[in-house]
């Protein structure tokens, strides 16, 4: 006999709550155990009592686990399942272009900045780590402290190598010094037949130098090579630039226009990361045919603190007492040296030079890194990182409930939690794999920009970079991971009448509010992002606009030093000043806007000795470079005595010297009972050096021209100066070529790190606000989306647009304001600390912060008023009529 | 009763060979059939004949056709004509079977 319908639908609805799920698979079990309860119903037991014997005989329990194996069974082909889940996946996101689009942009452009920082990052620790000694070699710094301003500089005496080595014989390996040919202020000249160029990196070394640091050589022999003195290492570079294509090996390089010297060895291309950059190398030995020095005698002497000192030590736990040993050696040999300059002397690691000097005078012999603009560029990779990565969970957790249908289908069709959580933890590192792929071409295009910007070298070696590639891989599927942990495991769990039905919505609680944590974090870092680019441009800014006290355009310095001007420099001054596109000309012992050197004055009124920096210059300077005579006169032709005993002072000296009429005040050599002279001007307050530095007190007077012409053009006829001074150079010059640059130029570029870090600073905040309004949106079509029949019924009530707008975008602006009142402190912090870098700083304005906040709040309201605005206008009819 | 070892190993033989007896069965009536043949002695658990059903399915051997009967839907299953070819080979290998492991038991 049949069972009756409700019957059936009471077996039903009890197989459910014993926990089977819908599906085929039910349909046929229920009708199984409909035959078996119709057997016994027809054997004369009653319905009820039937159904419970039957269910007795089979455990229920099991039932779950009985649906698993059908479905193992069914899908048992691994490769089907993964082709149809990527089906399902392309086929979603198909129909949400826009959000997959974002989802994968924002993720692709997170991931290329960071690994563009990791590069550089590697790329700045890995510095000086080529050399096979590189852990053990050290190096001799120094430091002095006068008139209470202390310098350190990485140079020594070249005394201290022998040293050492004679005391700490056993500690010490082997030792080379360096001495940088720009010790000179002169660049020397390399000619090959008709090749001839000036050459910026040359530097002298010990025969030692390639034991330390072992450079590969393309031709001669490392060992050998610097052991006779007119020898002559350079670099594959130069072997090109002189020889063409051919071996340069053998050949003569003549130098100066003094001596030959002949080529022992091409060392390959140096790599970028190592501070000991050059493209000649010669035998310190022959250090007398730079010019300067007579013999290679003051090698043994305490008098020039020129030069670099690298050694080994065996035993680097040793290092302490070497770095003691060398003090003792300095107050043995030169103890008023060390009593005067407080000096000290200390080892560094080669491993630090790098990141962790910081030398005055521009002295190393490459440009140092910056530990803290690295650190800047480590935590703006990793916050536009963590901005892609929120982005990408938020928006696939907020999609996922798009997806309440598709799940509850999924169910009723019998499938399983586990298929369903594995399904969208797939779906989400599947994407996030499409990312890094895009991330990687991403950063094919982008490097070669990234590398000249950052003025390195930087290459996507995946075998060289493979842990860090492998990080990424791994925070990539992470990243995959946690976002699809949120609907595989919270959305599969929902039962799928209800899900069907819609009761779920997204709530205002728990994750909603979670979500909005996600989105405030992201607006936080975009609002400190954009308040340190403004911050961080007003500075470069300001130090361009600044007026320096001088007039740095439309002046050419030419650098006369080691030529034959100096010589004729009146003549050459009088043939430029008769071209109507020459306005004055002047020398100067310094190239302006860089570090300047001490002198030691005895200062009227002042018992102790002073120090006080210097500049050398001749008539006209103050005129040339556009300084303002504050009292006194500048260096006149008719007073004989100027050029003699006269000085010229700036404000800050006078004050230093507490002097209220400074002119005619004594100025004479420290310890020295020779009387110099006396003040005859006193010029405003200028900046002689860089912007970081205040401006000290400074002794100008007349020296011979021997380091650099000022000329000051006619505005407007740089190109017919140009033409004057290079007739009038070849006429007093004819053997080297003209050498010169544009003081705004030469000025700009000590600004290069800071305009660096701009730059850098600048394009990552512009991704990084372009990631997170990628988010904002995505984010906000969707909640606009959840919310269209709320809207709907409000305007049916009677609501108008603009509240409907203000309805939707209320609760972002706050959370705007909320992210600027966190990231505003944090903000101040950390940008302040760079600011103390500068002597010339621009002062915090409240106008800083508030257009970050309009900024962020500009392009949060317009975000969400795109989206709102369509959904507040939409027509009631069409959202709720499915309703 | 047999254990259940034997029966796992042999339903996809047992399902194979009374399908090829049969236009079309559903899952009721093939325990029901066993039990008969055996007298009681097998008896089918749907733990263990659906899955096998399912997967024959899934290979090609089976086909469905769902019938609404008695209010309810009732899946018949009948052989491709790819399962009647198996059904033949996989009785014939089974029977080859019996044999040897007689050959090995009563030795």
């Amino acid at each position: 006999m049949p069972l009756s319908k409700s019957e059936i639908d009471y077996i039903r609805y009890d197989l459910r709550k014993k926990g089977l799920t819908g599906g085929d698979l039910f349909e046929e079990l229920v009708d199984h155990v409909c035959c078996e309860v119709e057997q016994r119903v027809g054997e004369g037991h009653a319905f009820k009592k039937a159904y419970e014997e039957v269910i007795q005989n089979i455990d229920p329990a099991l039932w779950p686990d009985l649906q698993n194996k059908v479905h193992l069974s069914e899908n048992y082909n691994a490769l089907t399942m993964l082709r149809n889940l990527l089906k399902m996946m392309l086929r979603n996101m198909n129909k949400h272009r826009v959000h997959a689009t974002i989802n994968i942009v924002g993720l692709s452009l997170g991931l290329a900045c960071f690994i563009m920082i990791a590069l550089y990052l590697r790329h700045e620790r890995g510095y000086d780590t080529m050399f096979t000694q590189s852990a053990s070699i050290y190096r001799i710094t120094a430091s002095s402290t006068v008139g209470g301003t202390t310098n350190h500089i990485p140079t020594t005496f070249p005394a201290f190598g022998p040293e050492i080595k004679a005391r700490f014989g056993e500690d010490i390996g082997s030792y080379t010094r360096i001495i940088n040919y720009k010790y000179t202020r002169m660049v020397p000249t390399f000619r090959h037949d008709e090749n001839v160029f000036y050459e910026e990196k040359v530097i002298f070394a010990d025969s030692s130098f390639f034991d330390l640091f072992d450079f590969p050589f393309s031709e001669g022999h490392p060992a050998n090579a610097l052991t006779h003195p007119n020898a002559v290492v350079i670099s594959r570079k130069m072997e090109e630039k002189y020889f063409g294509g051919q071996s340069a090996l053998g050949k003569t390089l003549r130098f100066n226009d003094r001596a030959d010297l002949e080529v022992t060895g091409v060392v390959k291309d140096l790599p970028s990361n190592t501070h000991v950059q050059f493209d000649f190398v010669i035998p310190l030995s022959n250090i007398a045919s730079s010019g300067v020095f007579k013999d290679a005698k003051f090698l043994e002497e305490y008098n020039n603190d020129w030069f670099w000192t690298y050694f080994t030590i065996k035993d680097p736990s040793r290092a302490p007492i070497i770095e003691a040993g060398i003090n003792k050696i300095a107050s043995d040999k030169l103890p008023d040296f060390q009593k005067d300059f407080n000096a000290q002397f200390y080892i560094q690691s080669l491993r630090d030079v790098h990141l962790h000097s910081d030398f005055d005078y521009n002295t190393d012999l490459a440009q140092n890194g910056n530990i803290k603009n690295l650190y800047i560029f480590i935590s703006v990779g990793i916050l536009v990182l963590v901005i892609s990565a929120i982005n990408f969970i938020n928006l696939t957790m907020a999609t996922a409930s798009r997806r309440f249908k598709e799940i509850g289908i999924s169910k009723v069709l019998g499938a399983l939690k586990s298929h369903l959580r594995l399904q969208f933890i797939l779906e989400s590192v599947v994407v996030c794999l499409v990312a890094l792929c895009f991330a990687l071409l991403i950063l094919q295009l982008m490097l070669p920009l990234f590398s000249s910007l950052l003025a390195v070298s930087l290459s996507l070696d995946m075998w060289e970079n493979a842990s860090l590639m492998g990080g990424i891989f791994l925070f990539t599927i992470l990243v995959g991971v946690a976002s699809g942990a949120y609907p595989a495991f919270f959305i599969s769990s929902f039962e799928p009448q209800r899900v069907l039905k819609g009761v779920w919505k997204s709530g205002k609680a728990g994750n909603g509010g979670f979500r909005k944590l996600l989105v405030g974090a992201q607006i936080a870092i975009s609002i400190f992002l954009i308040i340190g680019t403004i911050v961080i441009a007003r500075q470069l800014r300001f130090m361009q606009d600044k007026s320096l006290g001088y007039d740095k355009d439309q002046i050419i310095m030419v650098t006369i030093r080691g030529t034959n001007v100096p010589g004729s420099y009146f003549s050459f001054k009088n043939n430029l000043l008769s071209e109507s596109s020459i306005v004055s000309v002047s020398s100067v012992s310094e190239p302006i806007g860089r570090e300047v050197q001490f002198m030691s004055f005895a200062v009227e009124g002042k018992e102790k000795t002073q120090f006080v920096k210097i500049l050398n210059v001749t008539h006209d300077f103050v005129k040339t470079m556009g300084l303002e005579i504050v009292q006194g006169r500048d260096f006149s032709r008719d007073q004989a005595t100027d050029s003699t005993a006269g000085f010229i002072i700036n404000e800050a000296a006078a004050r230093a010297f507490n002097w209220d009429d400074p002119v005619g005040k004594a100025l004479d050599h420290a310890g020295r009972p020779v009387k110099l002279g006396s003040v005859i001007g006193v010029v405003k307050d200028f900046n002689f050096e860089p912007l970081q530095k205040k401006i000290d007190p400074i002794v100008i007077w007349f020296g011979w021209p021997r380091w650099y012409a000022a000329v000051r053009v006619e505005k407007g006829k740089t190109t017919e100066a140009l033409a004057a001074i290079e007739r009038e150079w070849k006429r007093f010059e004819p053997g080297k070529p003209l050498s010169f640059h544009f003081l705004d130029q030469s000025i700009d570029q000590v600004y290069n790190n800071e305009r660096r870090l701009s730059k850098v600073f600048m394009i990552f905040s512009v991704l990084s606000i372009f990631t997170a309004v990628l988010g904002l949106y995505g984010l906000i079509s969707f909640v606009a989306e959840q919310r269209l029949a709320e809207i709907g019924i409000r305007k049916v009530l009677g609501a108008s647009v603009s509240s409907i707008l203000y309805l939707i975008s209320k609760e972002y602006v706050l959370l705007v304001v909320a992210a600027f009142l966190l990231a505003a402190p944090v903000t101040y912090l950390i940008v302040d600390q760079w600011l103390q870098n500068f002597a010339f700083r621009i002062a915090w304005s409240p106008l800083y912060f508030v257009s970050g906040l309009l900024i962020s709040g500009a392009i949060v309201v317009i975000t969400v008023a795109l989206k709102a605005v369509k959904a507040a206008r939409s027509n009631p009819v069409d959202t709720l009529k499915y309703e | 009763m047999t254990s259940k070892e034997l029966i796992k190993g042999t339903l996809r033989v047992i399902v194979l060979k009374l399908l090829s007896e049969h236009k079309q069965m559903y899952g009721y009536e093939i325990t029901q059939l066993v039990k008969e043949r055996t007298d009681n002695e097998i008896e089918l658990t749907f733990g263990a004949l659906y899955p096998t059903l399912h997967k024959l399915e899934a290979e090609g051997l089976l086909v469905t056709k769902t019938i609404v009967v008695d209010n309810r839907a009732r899946k018949y299953y009948s052989l491709t004509s790819a399962g009647n070819k198996t059904a033949t080979g996989e009785v014939q290998s089974y029977f080859d079977f019996v044999k040897a492991m007689n050959l090995v038991l009563k030795y």
